[in-house]
Parts: structure tokens; sequence; C-alpha cells
């Protein structure tokens, strides 16, 4: 069991399967219990709250969702305001679990777009870089 | 909050044992740490009562409390362990929720509780002869019940709020805004607060009666003091289990509509019935509270009554998360342990019915001497058999580690 609680391999001795199949098929915000309804579903309107709530369940058991504590998330991503850049690096590295020290927390592309919005969020520089099909790059 | 996600908040790797051994135990357990948190609970008032007064009696009984309060704390706290560690295998979906829900409070609780007990020791050291001297500093006993009583009310609450998953959501996201910051306590139920508390009213009355008992074993004892109590003892007696009856009455009458059914169930009339009994039994008694060992029986017949007051706050759990929730705690997967579940039986039935019969044997006896204490040679060997017996289990516990290991 990862520290974020979730399960990561089957322990036939005790009858438990991994968690990882379920969470990449349905994704975090819809099989986790403690996630308002209104965020189970990734839009333009709760991304940064949705990540807020993914941050919460799958990484703040070891980083601090402030500039203080614990590891704070915030600091390792280098002051980057680029969601987009963020974002593949949650999917290719976090979401592949080949991260060393790391849990693998396979995030869909909603979801880890909306935990790139969050994290970014952290960042004190004034507005995230955000790209979409009709402006490729804006600040 | 559906049954189904109750269900996905246990601990997947199931239970070392059938969960009706958890229920029981920690039944049976609740109801011993309950007993001595009454017993602190009283002591402190009867010790509060006694430094303020100025007759003699009072302050030696205030004196005698005081080490009881004090002893009485750390009974409790090592009771309380139990319980716990019972709640948290069969009900953990509810009580690391309710945890979560009130974080700051449950870390809150040890650091509270232990400003309680260093003020109730402060005070302790301050009078080393209440009996006889003016009380020093007593705002330090009155700080360390108030505190006392906060740290009972942060437990209340997390017992309480575990009932309520239907208001979890609610509290972890008002209005469906995450609040993870754990500085609330969401829910609580005064007066069933206040019967809990109340109840130590009637308890400690019952130790007061064995205390009695104890003083009239002891050569050369004042007499005046032992007849003193007599009275004390069933005065209190009578208003704690009338204050016992009027707040358990009023928490049925304040039960929340899901729990209503408890209200008039068979538990509210035994726990009645026996809380009763146990008020009544001194009085039934009479004069034979003098003779052989009944001085004792009070307390014994109160423990009892507890055990099943202590049934029916379980059963109001159980059945309200059964009925109302779906949520079963007796079916648990098992994954059952034999090395685990012998050595708890055996640790708590040999080790632990050894080595504290020879050390409350051995304090019982000391106790009722006037001078020096010799234990006779059948309590010296019960010591070596206890010493023997703790070397042997560490030595087990340890083969069994590397014999795991080593495989």
């Amino acid at each position: 069991m990862y520290s974020n609680q979730v399960i990561a391999r089957d322990v036939p001795g005790l009858d438990i399967k991994s968690e990882i199949p379920l969470l990449e098929k349905k994704g975090f915000l819809q099989t986790q219990v403690f996630v308002p309804d209104r965020l189970r579903n990734v839009n333009p309107h709760n991304a940064l709250e949705a990540g807020r709530s993914l941050a919460l369940t799958t990484c703040s058991n070891c980083h601090s969702l402030s500039s203080t504590g614990m590891r704070p998330l915030a600091n390792y991503f280098g002051g980057n305001t680029d969601v987009a850049m963020v974002q593949t690096y949650l999917q290719g590295a976090l979401g592949t679990g080949n991260t060393i020290y790391m849990p693998h927390i396979p995030l869909n592309d909603d979801e880890a777009y909306a935990l790139a919005r969050f994290i970014v969020s952290l960042n004190p520089s004034p507005q995230p870089v955000v790209r979409t099909a009709a402006a490729p790059e804006k600040e | 909050m559906d049954a189904a996600m109750l269900y996905a908040l246990r601990d997947p790797a199931g239970i070392p044992s059938h969960p009706i051994i958890f229920l029981v135990l920690g039944v049976l357990t609740w109801a011993l740490h309950i007993a001595a948190v009454q017993v602190m609970l009283g002591a402190s008032a009867l010790t509060l009562y006694g430094a303020f007064s100025r007759d003699a009696h009072w302050r030696r009984l205030a004196a005698a409390m005081i080490t009881t309060a004090k002893v009485a704390v750390s009974v409790a706290i090592v009771l309380g362990v139990a319980p716990l560690l019972f709640v948290q295998v069969i009900y953990d979906p509810f009580w690391y929720t309710s945890n979560v829900l009130s974080a700051r409070w449950v870390i809150g609780f040890i650091v509270i509780l232990i400003l309680a007990y260093l003020a109730m020791y402060a005070f302790y050291y301050r009078n080393p002869k209440l009996a006889s001297q003016p009380t020093r500093s007593a705002w330090q006993m009155v700080a360390s019940l108030v505190l006392m009583l906060v740290v009972g009310w942060i437990m209340h609450v997390l017992s309480y709020q575990m009932l309520l998953p239907e208001q979890w959501m609610g509290w972890y996201a008002p209005n469906g805004n995450i609040n993870p910051g754990g500085q609330s306590l969401h829910a609580y139920s005064v007066t069933r607060f206040a019967f809990f508390i109340l109840l130590s009213v009637a308890v400690v009355a019952a130790w007061l009666f064995a205390y009695r008992r104890y003083l009239m074993g002891r050569p050369g004892e004042d007499a005046g003091y032992i007849a003193w109590l007599l009275p004390l003892a069933h005065r209190l007696m009578l208003a704690g289990g009338v204050l016992a009856v009027a707040s358990g009455a009023l928490w049925l009458a304040t039960l929340p509509e899901k729990m209503a059914w408890f209200a008039t169930s068979a538990w509210v009339w035994a726990s009645a019935i026996a809380l009763l009994t146990a008020a009544f039994f001194p009085r039934l008694l009479g004069n034979k509270l003098d003779q052989g060992l009944w001085g004792y029986a009070p307390f014994g017949i109160g423990a009892v009554a507890l055990i099943v007051v202590a049934a029916a706050r379980e059963a109001l759990r159980f059945i309200t998360l059964l009925g109302t929730h779906g949520y079963d705690a007796l079916d648990y997967k098992i994954n059952l342990d034999w090395y685990s579940t012998s050595l708890f039986f055996i640790t708590f039935a040999v080790l632990g019915g050894v080595v504290l019969g020879y050390l409350l044997t051995v304090a019982w006896k000391a106790g009722q001497t006037k001078g020096v204490y010799t234990p006779s040679p059948a309590l010296t060997r019960l010591g070596n058999l206890s010493i023997g017996l703790l070397v042997l289990w560490i030595v087990q516990y340890f083969a069994i580690g590397f014999y795991v290991w080593a495989r």
C-alpha cells in the first residue's frame, strides 16, 4: 500500500486486489469516497478545485500544499507555470509509476489537467500558461 | 454516505480473528475504562470539596482521594487503549473518519490530557500534608478537573460523530467546498455526555464503600473516620442513582430520530435495572456491609452495572449503523491469524493474571499492614513466576520474529 492509501499490487495470501486497474479505468475522482459530487467530473469551472481534491487525496500525505511544512508540493516544479508541461510530467512520470520513491498515480487526462492547474496555482507567479486548441499558448 | 462507501473505507486486509471477539472485548474493556474515568472524576471532585473544607474528616478524605485520582488517571489511560484498538478494528471507517474530521482536537486531546495530569500532580506535590495543613494552589486541582472534562468531551464528540455518516460530507465539504483543516468539533450530545459524567457520582460512592471496607481491615484505624464515611457513601450513592436516572432519561428524550428506537429498547431497561440495583444494593445490605468481604460488593455490583451500560452503548452504535446505514460490523473479512490471537489471550489470561495478581496482592497486603511488610514464601514464589513468565514471553516474541524473518 502506498502512503496515499492506494493498494498497488495483489496480495493473494490476504485476498487483497490491486486498486491500480480500477483507478486506471475510472479515475480517482469517481472512486474516492471523500469527493464532493460537483467535483467528480472535471469541467472548466471546477478544474482548480477538482485538482485540489486530487492533491489532497494523492499528494498531501507526503507533500504540504502550502508554502511551509513537509516537502511543499510547489517546490518540486521549479516555478513552472505551464499547465500542459506539468500535466505531461504527471501523466508521463507518475501515471506510469516510473518515478523513484514516488507512488504510481494513474491520472486520466481530465484529472491530470485538473491537478496540473492546481499545482501551477500554488506558484506565486501571476498567471498560469494554459494551452487550448483555439490559442495554443496564452498567458 | 451509502453502505458501499462505508465498506470501501474498510481495511482490505481484514481482521485476524472473528469480529465478535473484538466487539465483546470492546464492551468489557470500555466498561473498565469508564469505571476508572469515573473514579478519577469523582475522586477529583471529592478532593476539591475536601480541600476547601475545614472538617478534619473531609481533609483526610481529600488527601486519600488525590492519591486515588492520580492512580485512576493512569489506569484509565492504560484501560482506554484497549477499547480504542477494538473500535478501530471493526469500526475503522467510522472512527478514522471522525478523527480526521476533527484532527486538530485529536492531537489536542494528548496535549490537554498531559496538562490535566500535570496540574493534578502539581496540586499533589504542593499539598503533601493535605489532611493537616491548609490547602495550597487549589486552582491547580480545579484546572485539572476542568481539563479532564475537556478531554472527555473531545472523546465524546469523536464517538458521537461516528454515528452520523450522513453528515460527514457536509462537514468535510460544506456547500461543496472542501475544508480539510480538521479544526471543528462537529456534533455532540450534551445529555449523553452528562449521563456518562454524572454516573461518576454513583461510581465514586461505590468506591467509597470499598475504601471504607479496606480501612476496616487495617489495624488501629480511626473508627470515627470509618463511621463518618458510611453515611457519606450512602448519600452519594443515592444522589448518584437519582442523577444517573434523570440524566439518562434526558439523554433518551433527546435522541436523534434515527436512534429513537433505543429509548424503549430492552437494552435501556436492562441498564436501568442494573443501575438501580447497584444504587440500592448498599442499603439492601445494611449491616452486612461490615461483615466479611461484603463491603467490597457495592463496587463489584457497580462494575457489573457498568458492563450492562457499556453493552447498551455498543448496541446503540451497532444497531444504528446496521439498521440506518447498512454497515454490519460482524461481516468483516477474516484472515485468521492463530498465532496473534493465541498470543493475545495467553498474554491476557496467563501473563496478565499472574503478574497483575502478584502486584495487586503485594500492594493490597502492604497497605493492610502496619510497619514493614514481608511477603509470604508463597507470594515470593508467585513473584519469581511472574518474572520467569515475562522473560519467557520476551524470548518467544523475538524467537518467533527471528523464525519468520529467517525462513
